[in-house]
């Protein structure tokens, strides 16, 4: 279970990233008292911490350094200052990476996914959802169910995995849509119901019949 | 030979009164039955001085002539570049000179701080309405419900307002922050592009982007900004159909829609400002100041944007080769 620490004032933020991260198994704590995140940082001893640049006491980049004369854990910035001149600065700071506000929790998660990988070099133990007995690989883009390996499209991928992180809600067409125009894949309805039942196909010979139900009216749901 | 003529005509009362001296003593020297040779020779001498003095009054006179024509042309100089005046009307005159230009100066330093006040108060405001934006966009992001597709739509336009601003502040200064480099077309058109995928999908849009493969050179953010603008132009007034992104020969960036088209009289006025023509009418949140600052940024990196238009739907077009460019 990776410990995450978040150094983030605006409360709606930092419980967005934390509720994210937690459906991603992580352990996630935010800085409470902000004149103390050194000490926070030391109780809480993560494997990695975001950084926000703003902050009441100091700003991140004094934090940031504060935390590198104790530890080399890896430190992502967030900012809304997104010129030049603050990349340049938080990456000179010690930072290992930097995303500038608004951004998307699905990018802030596989950016924390990646510098994982590169620090720790885990054997993938984050890298998986599961459902049902079906587990996802991230880092491979492939679903396994009994120990078979089903081959997945760059879009039935997406599918599946926006589905399973939102398993037990529903999540609409448009929304999948969403999803699959992110990664550069503008799909139209046909499309989409032609990807979702090719996925369902795939899913059935493998044995997983009706992992995916459909409401209707309102879109598809992984229970 | 004008200035000659000029200074002829200032000097005409001294060249009047030498006349009238001559004439003067002539008739004196006549009166008293003088030698009139005497009378002439005194007056060659007379003459052969006045022609020196002359030459040399005039040759001063054409420079600080000259040196002035020069200065009136484009009115960028200083206390030092103008000819030495030291006496009575002429120092005057160049005394109120410089007293009038270092008034400008002041008044130029004092309207540039406030522009520079009003450019920092507007940068901190963005950046600080960024901070709520982002909460609220987060918090939508996690939900998925027709509502929160809606909230998420407008918050995206108050995002895209609140950038605007920005742009317009930071174009109405001379010197702007463009960094210049070599980027993939392709990644930025993207870019642009995703940033209205919500659009597109509610309004069954269909959205096709042909190889652009290309690297250009240009400002990374600003282009990206007005590749943007268009998009939402695109989208915003397309109801069938879609958008289709393309590259034409040599390095042209193509944006055509399948929309309600620019009336034949609004197409040559769509880049002023504040221009909404008949469609920005109908719709009234356009503000008309989005294709005008388009044309601004494109100006200043040396693209140049054109748009054609029928009922059938519009194209803008953005050259991307050009060779004028604004350097550092």
């Amino acid at each position: 279970m990776y410990k995450i620490y978040v150094v983030e004032d605006e409360p709606a933020i930092a419980s967005a990233i934390k509720k994210h991260l937690e459906k991603w198994s992580f352990e996630v704590k935010t800085a409470e008292d902000f004149k103390e995140v050194t000490r926070e940082f030391v109780s809480f001893a993560p494997q990695l911490v975001i950084m926000d640049i703003s902050l009441p006491f100091y700003n991140g980049f004094y934090w940031c350094a504060e935390i590198r004369k104790l530890s080399k854990v890896p430190v992502i910035f967030l900012s809304s200052a997104s010129d030049n001149m603050n990349i340049v600065m938080a990456m000179n700071m010690g930072g290992d990476d930097f995303i500038p506000k608004p951004f998307d929790l699905d990018v802030l998660s596989a950016k924390i996914r990646a510098l994982l990988r590169r620090t720790y070099d885990f054997a993938g133990s984050a890298d998986i959802i599961e459902s049902g007995g079906a587990v996802l690989n991230i880092s491979d883009a492939t679903l396994t169910y009994n120990g078979e390996k089903i081959d997945l499209t760059k879009n039935e991928y997406r599918i599946i995995l926006t589905l399973m992180e939102n398993k037990g809600k529903v999540i609409s067409r448009d929304f999948l849509m969403n999803k699959l125009w992110e990664t550069d894949s503008y799909v139209d309805e046909n499309t989409l119901t032609v990807n979702v039942s090719r996925l369902r196909k795939k899913l059935e010979k493998a044995g997983l019949e009706g992992f995916i139900s459909t409401k209707s009216g309102m879109g598809y749901i992984i229970e | 030979m004008k200035l000659f003529l000029d200074y002829i005509k200032q000097h005409i009362r001294a060249l009047a009164l030498y006349l009238i001296s001559a004439v003067a003593l002539f008739i004196v020297f006549i009166l008293y039955e003088l030698n009139l040779s005497a009378f002439f020779y005194a007056l060659a001498v007379s003459l052969f001085f006045a022609v020196i003095f002359f030459v040399v009054d005039y040759v001063s006179y054409r420079k600080k002539r000259i040196i002035l024509q020069k200065l009136k042309e484009n009115l960028c100089f200083e206390e030092k570049d103008l000819p030495e005046m030291l006496f009575g009307v002429e120092k005057d005159c160049n005394e109120l000179i410089i007293a009038l230009l270092d008034e400008m100066h002041r008044k130029e330093e004092v309207m540039n701080s406030k522009y520079r006040d009003m450019t920092d108060y507007y940068t901190m405001w963005v950046h600080q309405i960024k901070t709520p934006i982002s909460a609220m966009g987060l918090i939508l992001q996690q939900s998925d419900s027709e509502d929160t597709a809606e909230l998420s739509e407008n918050l995206k336009r108050i995002e895209s307002y609140a950038e605007m601003v920005l742009c317009y502040v930071r174009l109405q200064s001379d010197s702007t922050d463009f960094v210049i480099k070599e980027y993939d077309l392709d990644k930025i058109v993207r870019q642009a592009a995703r940033k209205f995928s919500s659009q597109f999908i509610r309004k069954k849009l269909e959205l096709k982007i042909s190889d652009i493969d290309k690297k250009v050179l240009t400002d990374e953010k600003w282009l990206l900004f007005v590749i943007e603008q268009v998009v939402s132009n695109a989208v915003k007034y397309t109801h069938s159909g879609g958008v289709e992104i393309f590259l034409e020969e040599p390095l042209t960036l193509c944006i055509k829609d399948s929309g309600i088209g620019i009336s034949g009289e609004d197409l040559p006025r769509i880049f002023e400002n504040g221009f909404t023509g008949l469609n920005g009418r109908i719709d009234k949140k356009a503000s008309g100041a989005g294709l005008y600052i388009c044309k601004k940024i494109c100006d200043k990196l040396g693209h140049r944007i054109t748009a054609e238009s029928d009922e059938n739907g519009t194209i803008i077009r953005i050259f991307l080769n050009s060779e004028k460019r604004i350097l550092e």
